[in-house]
Parts: structure tokens; sequence; C-alpha cells
């Protein structure tokens, strides 16, 4: 079985280098994908050119979101990710610097699965990527997927 | 012309001329009012439209002064000048562009700015919000050197934008840049849409006005223009313009720098009044103004009022003078009347006497009409009616005619005035009647003969007995005793040779023959006047014709009357006179009659007169002086005065008396008991009706009174209406026998006056109390049925500040505030037009203007039929009340509005204070992750490249990264703390703090810490913040107690000045009290972070969150011997 993607929505370049190397710090094989605005996470996920007749990307294993962010933000990406038969039941994980509570209230309300604050310290930081992959990708067994 | 006539016309005369007086005093009057009002309009007018002026110009004034508020916020920014900075210098700076985006985002939310824009220094719009805007017009980039100039913010002025041709006004403010601050690097345009704010305050008129308006003008060049949107004409705004040379246009005045209040033509060519002036540290000119039709209209109302007035006036007052008159035409005609009754009354009087008298008599007209009476009828054998159409010479005897005619003859010539013969008469039935016929004529004032009154006695029995001579004595004895006339025969002498029985009845003699003897001198004995004899028998012999004459008798007890005498002088064959007959005709009773009914008539006419004096008389005391005097004088009464009831009914007070007698007998205060036995006045009063004691020593009873020594007779009748008595009026004559039955009478009557004159006196006594008493407390009017003003009472006029002169008559609404609304006053009038009392508060208006408030009573009167005629208004003065009740709700609208003011201020710098936070947790603390991760990757990755010193280097860059990180954790959760809700409930402080300390302890699970928690420690409060607050305290009781080995952290509660103190005590490194006050300061510390490291934040979380919960945290500390926190909750 092909090893699924993560999908990182994050626009900070610094937060996307190190977001891949805790991952790679952590041990965790899958690919990242990124994406660095809410349009373009729309776009891989429900994308699909019809002039080209591109097909859909497959859906990644884990969504890394991140809630500022330019264009579209993270929560109305969540809301639509729920809104999608296809994607509702993706786990979703806020990664984000917010820690206001109105931010991580709304996450929830609008089904994230978990919200992630980023810490400042690295080593934390490699800690909770660490956390994120062993329960998201390995402990946790996945909502099968919706039948058309 | 009759004297009467002539009177009258001078009355009128008199009428007239104060007619004509009064209506000049009215008309001067009206005058003098109407000037005086215009007078204190004009200024009103002109100082209502000054204070709008003022207040416009200083709201324009402050409209001005917020713009470069506004601008100055950006214009002193340095975190706004670095971001334009940065932006300039590097338009590609993503951030730089959205952050200052954002700012100029939030400075287009207000709604006056309709874009903002920023520009470099070439005028190029780098940015703009909303995004995509037309570029800047030519007009603003003319303003961009002289703001560069002044490196001011400047307004520019009106203009119409090229892109829309909409009209702006332009902000433009210097940016300058962050390191020198004198250095312009761009520029920010802020337009602004005076449609939005600007033109409707300018518009707006405070008052209703149908044709007020505020303009603002500028000058340009030689023009006057106008620059906002007009009233009466559309698209005026910077389009119109007049020439400076247009002065007759207030606009024009004030571009020329006139102020104050002017007339002139404003742009429709219609007259204004108008307040200009300039606004301050501006190029505008205000004109504020108002057409002076429409100003001038109360003016044109008020002339017409006053006309009204003036002429309800003259017409009253002409009514009233016309009444008067009239009045006294109708007395005057009364008098006459009465005259005619009491000469009517007189001829009846004489038409009785000479119908009935046994003598016959006839009134002969020289037309030939005849009036006989019965007497003479008798004695001619015809019927009145048959008599009533003969003529004398019908039934004279053919032989006498002749003679008869010559006696008329010499009465008609004037050659005597009575003749008295002896004549035969054919009675009807033929046979001859002698008679002695005595005549008298009557003339007109011009002398004429008028008719002739005829005595006419038959002697035909004496003739008969004369000419037969064979009359027994007996016979002539008869006729002698039976005639009803007394008759006697004298000698000249004065000896009575013979009277008949008639004679001897009428001069109270038993007898003729007792006359006889007694009458010892016809002259002294018969006569009252001892000459009279002499003189009637001068008389008839030098006029033997004359033989009746009206004399004054004597009866045989002295007393006196009045008869008449027929006297025949009876001769000797020679002729000379031996003795005379006289015949005596009683006529004292005719007389008396005719002298009482002439009295009663002066009586009834003094009663009329008294009645009239004291019924115009409200004063009970007056009034009755003026009975008392009155009746004394004019009845001619020795005394006169009045007793009243007392209340009880049991005794009579004296109330009045005539003269100084009656005053001294007031002051001794005279009562009598109405039960006592022997006095008239009691007796009057308990019987009910008038008594007389005609002699006073003939009454046992009568007691004297030393002040009226002369009196002798007394009267007393009752004052006394219907069933009531009010009291007595008791009169004394000083004669014997003055008072007869008739006086009573007349008495009575004038009682029943003076009770109605008491009882008018005493009703108006108690009204006049009650409205006295009303008057005193409310304020009173009352109005007719169409609402105008019938009276006024001083009250109301004091309030209304109108004379009352000015107000009766008026239409209650010259009152009128127009602050209630139709309906209120339709109401009002629909209620009390239904008979129905109406009570409400209404806002008037005085004469000068000032407005009260008054609580209105009103009452229908209502007449017969149920329907209201008048309506009486009683009022109170509430003014002060209201004044009050409208001062509070000011200051509550005040206070609402600043608090709404506040709130709303308080509500933008929450949400600015939540915009900086997010932005601060989510902008600053990606980098550092960004510098902790990448330093982490670089000590991981080139470890081998890095030394010992390199490597710490890099430790010391994520140490401080991290306490970076701590730091702006800290801040966040403080300023959280802020907006947070608070949600209180019962909180157990022990076991929350319990929390704490355990996990302190799992911290540092090595270090010996002795924890000391009171148990049960509660408070009202914020679990969630309370929990912070221990968080912090017992934190830093633990982190300060570090150094030492025998730690001990103590939680519990006190009591301190009466209030419960929670506290938290350590004996950790403490601090020195001297910076005591700095504790709670954000980032303030008190020890080097490498002893004890913290971010200086946790103090002021704990403060902000104790005064959030209403309470005060303190501490008590010394350096190295521990500190102690003391905090209050409520």
């Amino acid at each position: 079985m092909k090893i699924k993607d993560i999908l990182l929505v994050e626009d900070n370049p610094s937060d996307i280098g190190l977001t891949r190397r805790a991952l790679e710090k952590s041990h965790i094989a899958n690919k990242l994908i990124v994406v660095e605005d809410g349009q373009e996470a729309l776009d891989y996920l429900f994308g699909g050119d019809p002039l080209t007749d591109q097909k859909l990307n497959e859906l990644p294993a884990l969504i890394l979101l991140d809630l500022k962010l330019p264009k579209v933000d993270g929560l109305q990406v969540l809301r639509r990710i729920r809104a999608n038969e296809r994607t509702s039941r993706l786990p979703v994980v806020m990664l984000t610097t917010s820690s206001e509570e109105d931010d991580i209230a709304q996450s929830y309300d609008l089904g994230a699965n978990s919200y992630i604050r980023k810490p400042v310290d690295f080593n934390q930081f490699v800690e909770a990527i660490q956390y994120l992959g062993l329960y998201w990708l390995v402990m946790n067994e996945p909502a099968p997927p919706k039948k058309r | 012309m009759s004297h009467y006539d002539k009177k009258e016309k001078r009355t009128l005369t008199v009428y007239v001329s104060i007619f004509f007086l009064l209506v000049t005093g009215f008309a001067a009057a009206g005058y003098v009012s109407y000037r005086n009002f215009e007078g204190q309009f004009h200024s009103q007018a002109e100082y209502q439209i000054s204070a709008i002026a003022e207040i416009k110009v200083n709201g324009l004034v402050n409209w001005r002064k917020e713009r470069l508020s506004d601008a100055n916020f950006l214009y002193q920014n340095p975190a706004f000048s670095a971001l334009v900075e940065r932006y300039l210098e590097n338009p590609d700076n993503v951030e730089a562009r959205a952050r200052l985006l954002a700012w100029l985002g939030n400075y287009q939310v207000y709604d006056q700015y309709d874009w903002v824009q920023l520009l470099d220094m070439q005028g190029q719009t780098r940015l703009s919000s909303p995004d995509g805007i037309p570029p800047l017009s030519p007009i603003i980039a003319e303003h961009i050197p002289e703001v560069l100039q002044t490196e001011q913010p400047t307004l520019v002025d009106f203009y119409r934008r090229d892109s829309d041709g909409q009209i702006r006004i332009c902000l433009l403010i210097p940016i300058m840049d962050v390191q020198t601050g004198n250095q312009t690097i761009g520029l920010v345009a802020i337009s602004i849409d005076p449609q939005v704010y600007l033109y409707p305050y300018i518009q707006n008129w405070p008052i209703n006005s149908t044709s007020a308006e505020t303009l603002l003008v500028r000058r340009d060049g030689q023009d006057v223009l106008f620059l906002n949107e007009l009233r009466f004409i559309q698209d005026a705004a910077l389009t119109l313009r007049y020439p400076l040379t247009d002065t007759d246009t207030p606009a024009v005045k004030a571009a020329l720098g006139q102020t104050g209040v002017v007339e002139g033509l404003d742009y429709r060519g219609e007259p204004v009044l108008a307040d200009i002036r300039a606004v301050p540290d501006s190029p505008w000119f205000l004109v504020a103004k108002m057409d002076i039709a429409e100003a001038h209209a109360p003016l044109m109302a008020r002339l017409w009022q006053t006309f009204g007035i003036i002429g309800m006036a003259i017409f009253v007052a002409g009514a009233g003078l016309a009444l008067v008159w009239r009045q006294q035409r109708i007395f005057f005609y009364h008098t006459q009347v009465e005259a005619a009754e009491a000469l009517r009354e007189s001829e009846d009087k004489f038409k009785y006497i000479f119908d009935y008298s046994v003598v016959g008599k006839s009134i002969t007209h020289f037309s030939g009409e005849m009036h006989v009476n019965k007497a003479l009828c008798d004695m001619l054998g015809y019927s009145l009616q048959e008599m009533q159409e003969k003529k004398w010479q019908e039934i004279t005897h053919p032989d006498d005619i002749e003679l008869t005619q010559n006696a008329i003859g010499t009465l008609i010539s004037g050659e005597k005035e009575s003749a008295r013969f002896v004549k035969r008469f054919v009675r009807k039935n033929g046979s001859i009647v002698w008679v002695d016929l005595s005549s008298v004529i009557r003339r007109d004032q011009q002398n004429q003969p008028l008719y002739l009154i005829s005595v006419v006695i038959d002697i035909t029995e004496r003739k008969q007995a004369e000419n037969a001579l064979c009359e027994s004595e007996e016979k002539y004895r008869r006729l002698f005793d039976n005639a009803p006339l007394g008759i006697f025969q004298s000698t000249l002498e004065g000896e009575v040779i013979s009277t008949n029985s008639a004679f001897a009845l009428m001069f109270g003699y038993d007898s003729p023959e007792d006359a006889m003897q007694s009458i010892k001198n016809v002259s002294t004995d018969v006569f009252a006047d001892p000459n009279r004899r002499a003189e009637i028998i001068r008389l008839t012999t030098e006029n033997p014709d004359l033989r009746t004459f009206e004399n004054v008798y004597r009866r045989k007890d002295g007393s006196t009357f009045i008869g008449s005498l027929n006297t025949m002088p009876i001769g000797d064959p020679d002729g000379h006179l031996v003795r005379i007959e006289g015949i005596v005709e009683d006529i004292s009773e005719r007389k008396r009659m005719q002298e009482m009914l002439v009295k009663r008539a002066q009586q009834l006419a003094i009663v009329a007169d008294v009645s009239a004096a004291i019924s115009a008389n409200l004063d009970q005391a007056q009034l009755l002086q003026s009975v008392a005097d009155l009746s004394k004088e004019r009845f001619d009464f020795y005394h006169a005065h009045v007793y009243l009831l007392n209340e009880a009914g049991d005794t009579l007070i004296l109330a009045a008396g005539a003269g100084e007698v009656g005053r001294q007998m007031m002051l001794q205060g005279r009562q009598i008991s109405i039960h006592r036995e022997h006095s008239l006045v009691a007796r009057t009063a308990r019987e009910r009706k008038g008594v007389i004691v005609n002699d006073i020593r003939q009454e046992p009873d009568f007691l004297p009174n030393s002040l009226l020594p002369d009196t002798r007779a007394e009267m007393a009748v009752p004052i006394i209406v219907g069933e009531t008595l009010f009291g007595v009026l008791d009169v004394q004559a000083n004669q014997v026998n003055r008072f007869i039955e008739e006086d009573v009478r007349i008495m009575t009557t004038l009682a029943a006056q003076i009770a109605v004159a008491v009882q008018n006196a005493r009703l108006f006594a108690d009204v006049n109390f009650q409205k006295y008493a009303l008057d005193q407390h409310s304020i009173v009017a009352i109005t007719d049925v169409t609402g105008k003003i019938v009276y006024v009472n001083d009250k109301f006029c004091q309030i209304s500040k109108y004379f009352r002169a000015e107000l009766i008559g008026q239409d209650h609404r010259i009152l009128n505030s127009e602050y209630h609304p139709k309906v209120f006053m339709r109401d009002l009038w629909v209620t009390i037009a239904n008979g129905k009392v109406w009570e409400g508060e209404i806002h008037d208006r005085a004469k000068d203007g000032t407005l009260y408030w008054v609580d209105t009573t009103i009452v229908p009167l209502l007449n017969e039929q149920g329907q209201p005629h008048k309506y009486v208004a009683i009022s109170a003065d509430i003014t002060e009340r209201k004044r009050a009740e409208a001062e509070i709700l000011k200051l509550n609208a005040e206070l609402e509005q600043r608090v709404s003011e506040r709130t709303a201020q308080l509500e933008i710098t929450n949400k600015e204070l939540e915009a900086f936070s997010y932005s601060v947790s989510h902008d600053l603390r990606a980098p550092l992750r960004g510098i902790d991760g990448w330093s982490q990757a670089l000590l991981e990755d080139y470890r081998d490249k890095l030394d010992k010193q390199g490597q710490q280097y890099i430790d010391r860059v994520r140490s401080e990264t991290q306490h970076m990180g701590h730091l702006i954790d800290d801040l966040l959760q403080l300023s959280r703390l802020t907006r947070a809700e608070m949600v209180k409930e019962q909180v157990d402080l022990s076991v929350l703090a319990q929390t704490v300390a355990e996990r302190l302890k799992q911290d540092e699970p090595l270090r010996p810490v002795d924890f000391n928690i009171q148990a049960g420690l509660t408070a009202e409060g914020d679990a969630h913040l309370l929990k912070i607050v221990l968080a912090n305290l017992l934190g830093n009781a633990f982190k300060f107690t570090g150094k030492r080995a025998d730690a001990r952290i103590e939680f519990g509660e006190t009591e301190l000045e009466g209030q419960h103190v929670f506290f938290i005590r350590d004996n950790g490194a403490g601090f020195d009290m001297a910076y005591s006050q700095q504790l709670f300061g954000v980032f303030q510390r008190m020890h080097k972070i490498t002893d004890f490291p913290g971010t200086g934040v946790g103090l002021a979380t704990v403060q902000r969150i104790i005064h959030r919960h209403g309470g005060r945290v303190w501490a008590e500390a010394e350096l190295e011997r521990g500190a102690t926190f003391y905090f209050t909750l409520g």
C-alpha cells in the first residue's frame, strides 16, 4: 500500500522548512506536500482542471492547516473540507501560532480533529510533530472513505 | 325743548365724551403695547439666528479639529512612518504592503472618508483603499508642494473631483521619516465626503422653519462661492457664485468680513434676516438666514391681535356706556310713571268724594258737557245716564236761565272766582226744586276757563218755608237735625243760637243743646283761629257771592279738624245783617287721606331710595350703617338702629346705629337676649311682626336709654326673608303717637329689603372668602364657551405677565406656547365641552415669551340644560418642578450619551487591542520560532564547524528567543484578561491553591517546600482568573524561596481594618519596600534575571485580575526576609 501524503497548508517559508525538518527528525516518511495559501489548498483538494481533464489529487492522510493564510483563511478551508462529502472525514490538525481561545473554539466547532499551537522552542516543536505523526499516522485508525 | 330733553342731551354729551376718551386711551395703549412687542420680537429673532449661527460655527471648527486630529494620528506615528518607509523603499515587501493596507483600510472605514491613498514624494499613488481608485485630482496635486514645505497636515477645501464630479474635501498628511523625524518621505491623502456628515450638519436647522437655512461660502477671486447644497436651489454647491460687488447679498457681506445680524436679499432675491460670521481657522464664512416674511409673521399676527383687542375694548366701552345711559332713562320714566300713578290715585279720591258726597255736585265744561254726582241726580230725579246727556239749560227753570247765564258770565270774565245764587231746577217729574248753588271756575295755565265746579244744595223746603211762612218749627228742626252737615246760626257777637245734631256730633258735643250752652263765642270755640270768623264776615260783606271757606275747627275736647264752611248771611228786613248761618262739612278725613297718601308715597320713595342705596352694598357693616343713617334721616326719626340675630339664634347684637349715638352704643357692644321679657326688640324677634309703642311712658316695660333721653315712641320690625330672621330694625321718635300701623307696613317693607341685602352681603362675603382663599393659592381664570377669557385673578396676571385688561376678552390661546400637539388641546376642549372636568399639565407662554408650566383643573359650569356656559380653570405653577424634571432628564440623557460614547470608545480600543494582540501572537512569534528552529538546525547540522564558543552563542540565541516567546505569551495572557468575560461564582480558593502547589512541587520534586494552605477559603469570582492569580503568587513564592533550604509558603485569610484579606506569605528573597511602587507594573522586576528568571508580567496580571474583581492587592516585604502579598476580592 502506498504511503499517503501529508498536506501542509502554510505560507511562512520558515515554518515550512521547520515543519519539514521536524517531520524528518521524527522519521515520518510520508511525502509532505506544501501549499502556501488557502486557495491553493482548496485547489489541491477539490481541483481537477475540467479543461485538461486532469484527475483529482489523491486525498492526503493528514492535513496540517495553518489558521492565518493569504486569500482564503484556515477556518474557511476547514469549513469547505468538512462541507464536502469526499473530504469530510479527513483528519485535519490545526497547526498554528495563535493561542486565541476564539480561534481554538471556532476550529473545533468547524470539526478540526486537533489543535496544536506551534511552540517557539524548536525542540518542543519537534516533539509536537513527533506525537502528531505517531498519533495520526500510526495509531489512529482512519475513517473509511465514504462510498459515492 | 323741555327741561327733560335738555338734561338728557347734556347727559348724552357727557357719555359720548367719555366714550371718545376711552377710544383714544385704548388706541394709545394698543399702539404702545404693539411697539413694545415689536422691539422685543426683533431682538428675539436676531438672537435666535445668532445663537444658531454660533452653534454651527462651533460645530464646524470642531469638525475641522477632529479631522486634523485624525491626521495627526498618522502624522506623528513612528510605526506607520516605518511601514511607509519600508514599503516605499521596497514596493515588493508584501508584508509591509499588507500592513499598510490594513492601516489605510482602518481609516477608510470611517464613513466620512471614502478613500485613503498613500502617495510618494512625486505625488504618485502607491497604495489606496479601497483598491483601484482613480488617480489624484490635479487640485490636490497643486497642494502637495505646500504640504511638503509646511510639513503639516493640511485640509484641501471643497473641490470637484475630476473623475466623477463629486464634491470632496481632502486631508493631506505628510509622513516623516522614522530616524530624524524631519524629512518627508511620503504623503497620505484622505478624501472626505461632505454629503455624509458636513452637509447634513450645515443644512440642519434646529427649529421648525419654512425658510431658514445655513450656508457656507468662501471667497473665490472676485466672487463669493457657495460651498454647500442649498434649500431652494439644486446643485448649487461650488456652482453658485456672486460677484463681491453684489453687496446686498448676506453671503457677499460675510465674505467681505462683515459680521453680526444683517438684512439683505438672498440668492432667490427674497429679503432675509441673516447672521454672518467667519469660521475661525478656515476660509469659510457661515450665513444663517431666515426670510424676513417668516421671521416677521408673528409680528403681523400681533398687529391684527392688537387691532382686535382695541376694537373689542371700544365695543365693550360703548356697550357699557349705552347700558348705563339706558338705565338712567328707565329710572327717569319710572319716576314719571310713579308720579302719574300718585296723581291718578288722588283723582280717584276726588272722584270718590265727588261721587258719594250727599251734596249735589256738578262739573260743567264749557263745551256743555256735564258731570254730576249721585246726590244731584237724586235731587233732580234723573238717572246718572240721563243726566250725562242733559245740558244745564234743559234742566234749569226757564225763568232762571238768564240769571244763571249772568252768573256764569261773571265767572268767565274773571270778575269773580266763585258765584253763589239761588235758582230753580225742573225735576224729571216736572216739579220745581229750589237750590242754593255755589260755583267756582277752574282755569288752565293760560288762564282760559276750563270748567265750573258747582255745589248744589236743595233748599226747596227752606224756600217753601220761607215763601209759605207756614212751615212749622218741627219741620225745620227735622231738616236741621237730619242734615248730614253741621248747621249753626250765630249772632254777630258770636253766640250760637241754633245748631243741629250733626254739628254737635261733628264738634264733639253731647247734643245741640250742649253745644249751644258750651260755645260762648264762635270765634274762639268753633274756629281754631280766633280771627278767622271776623275775616270771613269781612270777606262775605265785601263780596256777598263768596260763601265757601275752608277752615280749621276746634272740637269740644280741644282737638281740631278741617272742614268746609258755607255761610249765609241773614239780614233783617232793613237789610242789616243780624245773624249768620253756617254749614260745616268735615273734610278732615278727606284731607287726612290726601296727606296720608302723599306721606305714604314719600315713605315708599324713601324705602325705594334706601333699598337702592343698600342693595348695591355688599359689605354687611356698611350696609347696616347706611340703613340706620338713612332711616333716621329720611324718615326723620329720633333714632334708628339695627340688631342682628347671632348664629345660635339666641341673642340680638347691635349691628348699626344712626349717627354719633349709634356709634357710642356700638362701642358699648349692646346685646339683647331673644328671651328677654321686657324688650320691644326681643319681642319683635320672637313674634316676627312689627310692634309699636306710641307712648313709652305708658309702657311699664320700657327701659330708658341715657343716650336717647328724648325717646317718646318706638317701633320695631323684624328683618326677615322667608322663614329666616336676620334681626330687628328699631326706630324711635321724640313725640308721642308718632307711629301708625301704616308705618309698620312701610318699615316691614324696608326690613324685607334689608334682609335681602344682608343675605346677599353674607353670601357675597362667603363667596368672597372662598374666592379669596382660592386666589391666595391658585391661578384662576374663567372663560366663556368659546374660550374667551372673562375673568382672571391676580396670580394669573402675575404668572402670565399680562395686565388684566390685556387678557379679558382674549382667547385663551394668547398663552399658547405651541408646545402641545393639536390633539392635546382638542382632547381638552372635547372633555370640558362634554361637561367633564379636565385635569392636566399645560405649558403656557407668558407675555414676555417666557414659558411656564401649570397643573390645571378645568371645571365646566353647567346651565339648567346641563350645557357648559363657562369654564373655570384653576391652576398651580409647576414650572420649577418641570424644570427640575427636565434637568434630570437632560442630565440622564447626557450621562447615557457619555456612557455610550465611552463604551463605544472602549469597544474601539478593545477591538484595536484585540487586533494588535492577534497580530502579535501570530506575527511576532512566527519569526521567533524561525530563529530558534534554524539556530537549532545550525547547531545540529554544522556542529563540527563551530567551536565551543560558537555553539554557546547559538545556545544564547535560542535562550533569548525562547525568553522572548515567554514574554509574548505572558503579555498576551495579560491583555486577554482584560477582555475575557468574567463568570462569577463561588470559588474554593483553598482547593485552587492546593492544585497549583501540587503542580509546582511536581516541577521540582526534589525541593523541600513546606506549603501551608488554610482550608475552606472561598470567594466570589471567576475561577479561571483566580487560578491565574494563585498560580502567579504561589509561583513567585515558590521561585523566590528557591535558594532557601527551609522554604515555607503560606496561604490564608486574615482580617485587616474590618475587611477579609487573603494573603500568600513566603520566607524567600523578599524585596526592598522602596521599590514597592513599581511592583505591579508590566516588565517590572525586582531581581536580576540570573538570580531569578521571569518576564515581569506576572504581578501586573495579578493586579489586573484583582482589580477586575473590584479588589485590591499590595505587598509587604523585607530584603532576604520574605514577602507577603495581600489581596481582597470585591
